[in-house]
């Protein structure tokens, strides 16, 4: 950085950055993390056509596929006219389907069936899954086997309801998890024996094995070298407040936050709809606050434009914003040129 | 040890007991805490309040300001306000893991004084003839059968029998003066119906046929 006292308001730092491996998109819901997310996803794409890309989605809306126009299910799909960025949307309650089955246990066995209740409404159990997901890519980082895909960087579209923070909390939750899990097999020895069999031990070793990758990536999520999070806001108090405490909850886990993008901006200037005006001057009233008040953050301004952004043509049209400010004298065009699907 | 001493030790520590569980070990623990916080930690004490005051300040200003129109402002207090909290829980923990060892201790001190040489003494001494009364005091079946528990010889008292009446007399005693001279408060009784006024129950009128 060139000049140490102005922040560029841009995340050129992010998409040209050599070693990010995971970047989070998160904020509250409505404020355009999808857009944002596949915005970022995909002017990592451009900008380095050596590197291969991931974005998943862990929100059980399926927003991706409607955010791409294609659709996307939970093996990882490349999207048309990017090779080198592919798109995952992992649905959890089919993923506990998945492991009830790979665990040897008869679906239809009620007892088993109970099990998988349980386990289906522990909280963040989503977020739990989507983790596993990540093991399972940074254990194929590590393969040297050349069948499976290795990607650069891992871009989360996280889900809305501030989960997110759970699902960083997971290691240490992990870990008490385990210790509990421990200490309640012990006391219930005979009626586990009865549920659970001979697998025990052999589930032991396993939560022991997850438990140790567990804390690899805990260690890699607090390098700011290794991932950052951004966060996605509008102009307006209760975004901009729940964006703060945010904020202080990563400085918490200590994760690198350095950028703020700010969606549906109207830049009313210079139009005559008196509405128009009046919202973009409470807009800029908080766009002042925040320029003080995150002097350190690159704070990305994004407008509004006249369309609903979906397609890989229209994300790259408003992609470019990330990277090249939103000039509404220049710019002017855009607006109303999103082509509608 | 002399008859006498042991008597008189006996008698000594079971007021000591009775007083002990009159002040009521609570307040006893309390004051304690209290004179060794005064001598360790006051300076905790005062950075402490000091630092709820400056809480108190910081919320009032929050307060004062809007938080649409100063939102930068509001933030920073906001973040001000968050810090010191933290700093409050903490300061106030190892405070009370402070207290925790301290009760703990004068707990243990109060539990060792107050059960262990009492107890000690009353095994160690229960078949002895401590106290030997004049020919005669008593009737003989008082004498041969209750005075002389623990099957000592007639006319003589042990140590059980003589704590025995010590504890009785001591609470009589104060008992006696609490009748006397204190005046329990008593909560004033509220007639039934003055409490059926606040609550809505239908009353319908008897209906005879």
């Amino acid at each position: 950085m060139a000049d140490e006292f102005e922040v560029e308001p841009s995340l050129t730092e992010i998409v040209t950055h050599e070693s990010l491996k995971w970047i989070f998109v998160g904020g509250k819901g409505g404020v355009g993390k999808t857009t944002s997310s596949s915005s970022i996803a995909i002017q990592l794409a451009l900008h380095n056509p050596k590197k291969n890309y991931l974005l998943i989605s862990t929100d059980p809306a399926h927003n991706l596929s409607d955010a791409f126009d294609q659709k996307f299910g939970k093996e990882a799909r490349v999207v048309d006219g990017l090779s080198n960025l592919s798109c995952m949307e992992i649905d959890p309650s089919s993923s506990l389907e998945e492991f009830a089955a790979n665990s040897g246990q008869d679906p239809n066995d009620p007892l088993s069936g109970v099990m998988t209740d349980i386990t289906s409404s522990i909280p963040g159990i989503d977020e739990a899954f989507s983790f596993m997901e990540v093991l399972k890519h940074i254990k194929n980082q590590k393969a040297e086997d050349a069948t499976t895909v290795k990607y650069d960087t891992i871009v989360f579209d996280t889900a809305p309801t501030g989960h997110t923070l759970r699902f960083l909390q997971l290691p240490s939750t992990l870990e008490k998890l385990l210790g509990k899990f421990n200490e309640i097999s012990g006391k219930l020895g005979p009626l586990m024996s009865m549920m659970g069999g001979d697998q025990k031990a052999e589930m032991f070793n396993k939560l022991a094995e997850v438990k140790a990758q567990v804390q690899e990536v805990n260690k890699q999520f607090q390098d700011p070298e290794l991932t950052t999070f951004v966060c996605v806001c509008i102009s307006e108090f209760l975004s901009l407040y729940e964006t703060e405490r945010l904020i202080q909850d990563l400085m918490k886990y200590n994760m690198d936050v350095n950028s703020i993008i700010v969606n549906q901006l109207l830049f009313a200037d210079d139009d005559e709809c008196k509405r128009c005006q009046s919202r973009w001057k409470m807009q800029r009233k908080y766009l002042d606050q925040m320029d003080e008040l995150y002097e350190d953050y690159h704070l990305v301004k994004m407008p509004l434009l006249g369309n609903e952004i979906r397609g890989v043509e229209n994300l790259k049209k408003f992609s470019k914003f990330l990277i090249d400010p939103y000039d509404p004298k220049k710019h002017k065009d855009v607006v109303f040129s999103i082509e509608e699907r | 040890m002399l008859n006498s001493t042991v008597v008189y030790l006996a008698t000594f520590l079971t007021l000591l007991t009775n007083v002990i569980s009159l002040i009521s070990h609570q307040a006893i623990k309390s004051k304690i805490f209290g004179a060794y916080s005064k001598l360790t930690a006051s300076g905790k004490y005062k950075e402490l309040q000091a630092l709820k005051h400056k809480q108190i300040q910081i919320n009032r200003e929050r307060n004062s300001i809007s938080a649409q129109d100063n939102y930068a402002k509001w933030v920073k207090l906001n973040r001000q306000f968050d810090k010191l909290a933290t700093q409050i829980t903490e300061l106030e923990r190892s405070l009370a893991a402070q207290k925790f060892k301290v009760d703990g201790f004068s707990d243990l001190a109060l539990k060792i004084i107050t059960i262990l040489p009492i107890n000690g003494l009353k095994l160690w001494y229960s078949r002895k003839e401590l106290i030997f009364l004049p020919n005669g005091l008593f009737p003989w079946y008082v004498e041969s059968f209750v005075l002389n528990f623990p099957w000592l010889s007639r006319g003589s008292v042990g140590l059980i029998v003589w704590l025995y009446c010590v504890d009785k007399i001591f609470w009589i005693l104060v008992d006696a003066f609490k009748l006397a001279f204190l005046e329990e408060k008593l909560a004033k009784p509220v007639h039934p119906s003055e409490n059926a006024s606040k609550v809505k129950v239908k009353v319908e009128p008897k209906k005879t046929k």
